[in-house]
């Protein structure tokens, strides 16, 4: 199927990339299908909402902060029918602000994606991690 | 909204498997105890709220530099 978006313009889209957030997203619970569109060269990808036109930039958090960890609660497993951990992709969403040094990332509510079955759900964990994240030049220090 | 009246060490029960307890009063600050199924999730509202415009803030992302981003990370 086709689907039209001002950021990335007509794309064409396959059914079986659709990945299902029964609860949406916070601020945006009203879009339950999304895909994922990669940024060539780059570590961002997006979210792009399939019903209504608007695109979540989000990255893997681990080329941020090596050490990241999570424990996927027992509710989040069962909901998603997380059968193995090689299944599970991990996610986080950017905020790119005009002022890029202020790039930040969200740790503390990722995005968990079962790759498997494409069920998908933003968890939110305790607070050992931030909201906002900065990582603007982080690597090179 | 219900409004009810309660004393630290009083409790409340909604729909017969959670229980929420007023612990402690002290300077305007309430300390609070849920008991609950794990299948509940308890959030400060302001954690939700504060993710949810984080989300927003991330879905206005417009004609970014791209250039500038390929070089702060390799992928």
């Amino acid at each position: 199927m086709k689907i039209s978006t001002e950021y990335f313009g007509d794309i064409e889209i396959n059914e079986s990339d659709i990945i299902n957030f029964e609860h949406g997203l916070l601020g945006f619970e009203a879009c339950k299908r999304f895909v994922i569109i990669s940024e060539p060269e780059m570590f961002l990808e997006y979210l792009q909402c399939v019903d209504e036109d608007f695109s979540i930039p989000m990255m893997n958090p681990f080329l941020v902060k090596s050490d990241y960890e999570l424990e996927l609660p027992e509710k989040t497993l069962s909901e998603l029918e997380i059968k193995e951990e090689k299944d599970v992709l991990i996610r986080t969403v950017v905020v790119i602000p005009e002022d890029i040094t202020q790039i930040r990332t969200n740790l503390q509510s990722p995005i968990v994606i079962n790759t498997q079955n494409k069920n998908a759900r933003q968890i939110i964990l305790d607070d050992s991690y931030p909201i906002r994240y900065s990582f603007y030049k982080k690597e090179e220090v | 909204m219900l409004v009810l009246k309660r004393k630290a060490g009083e409790s409340l029960i909604i729909a017969d498997n959670i229980e929420i307890k007023i612990i402690e009063v002290v300077d305007g600050r309430v300390k609070i105890g849920i008991e609950a199924p794990k299948s509940v999730s308890v959030m400060r509202k302001e954690v939700i709220e504060e993710i949810s415009s984080e989300n927003k803030a991330a879905s206005g992302t417009k004609n970014i530099d791209k250039e500038s981003l390929k070089k702060l990370l390799k992928k």
